[in-house]
């Protein structure tokens, strides 16, 4: 057998093994005690609702920022945004549902533009009106085609979307 | 044997506490930078955005929860940032309040603006006015964007 005739390199082979599996536990087990510990102290001044509450809006927001930051201006990856975005808003807080709202709605008229640019006039129509009706549903006051237009175009030109 | 492998456990453990503590400070303190910088960037951006453009109901709430969020991120790591927008929050609020006719709270949250604004400009005072063309200013800015 190969560990008979070779018994150093079979014993530095198993310890190698034996001290990798023990970097890897003891990595995972410090990070995450270092990580709560450090998020403790980070809210100690907060009661535990704000905190907690605090964390999820902190998270939320992050993710949105960062899926914010991927979009470009093709359909392909607004409508990669929008399915993002939903699972995103479903772990959310419900206080920021509305924030989610209005990038969908952005995302929806920059479709729709895009669309319209490319001749489906149908399928601009129907994202025309998905963006309409989530603006409506956080208070916009002015969902008209024109309105519509402006807000692709601004978002289509921006480099920043947020 | 044994000792060999209790040997490599042993420093395999140490390795990985050590390298996943130094992991774990330097990934938590980005994160906390990157989690308060997008609160504050995301709640500011969609209050303002809801002033300009939705009714005073849904302005107001997005406004509210700003300041909310703001005030929370404010006592736990104090930053110039906040208190700008935290001024800047409150007017927007006080003058949605005008527009509802409701001037006692217009000047509550008039006077919060001003008590934000002074934290870091001690010994001057903004009047209303100069709140009210300070958050148009900035709505012109967002809107350019």
């Amino acid at each position: 057998m190969a560990s008979v005739r070779f018994p150093l390199i079979t014993l530095f082979c198993r310890g190698l093994l034996i001290f990798t599996g023990c970097t890897y536990l003891g990595y995972r087990c410090s990070t995450m005690v270092v990580y709560r510990q450090q998020q403790r102290i980070w809210f100690s001044t907060l009661d535990r609702r704000d905190a907690e509450r605090l964390r999820q809006i902190g998270q939320a927001c992050l993710a949105y920022s960062l899926s914010a930051l991927t979009i470009q201006n093709t359909p392909a990856s607004v409508h990669g945004n929008i399915n993002h975005l939903a699972k995103i808003r479903k772990s959310a807080p419900p206080e920021l549902w509305p924030v989610f709202d209005l990038r969908a709605a952005k995302d929806y008229a920059m479709m729709a533009r895009l669309e319209q640019r490319a001749g489906d006039l149908g399928g601009a129509a129907g994202h025309k009106r998905q963006a309409a009706d989530l603006l409506r549903s956080i208070g916009w006051q002015d969902v008209s085609d024109d309105a519509l237009a402006r807000l692709a175009d601004k978002e289509l030109e921006s480099r920043v979307k947020n | 044997m044994k000792t060999t492998f209790i040997i490599s456990a042993i420093l395999g453990l140490l390795a990985g506490i050590v390298w996943g503590r130094h992991t774990a400070m330097e990934g938590s303190q980005a994160m906390e930078s990157g989690t308060a910088t997008s609160a504050l960037n995301v709640t500011w951006t969609f209050s303002a955005r809801q002033f300009a453009h939705a009714d005073h109901d849904h302005a107001k709430s997005a406004i509210l929860e700003e300041v909310y969020v703001l005030q929370l991120l404010e006592r736990i790591t104090p930053n110039l940032a906040y208190r700008v927008a935290l001024s800047d929050g409150y007017a927007r609020l006080a003058m949605i309040e005008e527009y509802s006719n409701d001037r006692d709270a217009a000047h509550r949250a008039f006077e919060q603006a001003r008590i934000w604004f002074g934290k870091d400009h001690p010994g001057q005072e903004l009047t209303d006015d100069q709140m009210r063309q300070g958050v148009q200013r900035i709505d012109n800015v967002l809107d350019r964007r």
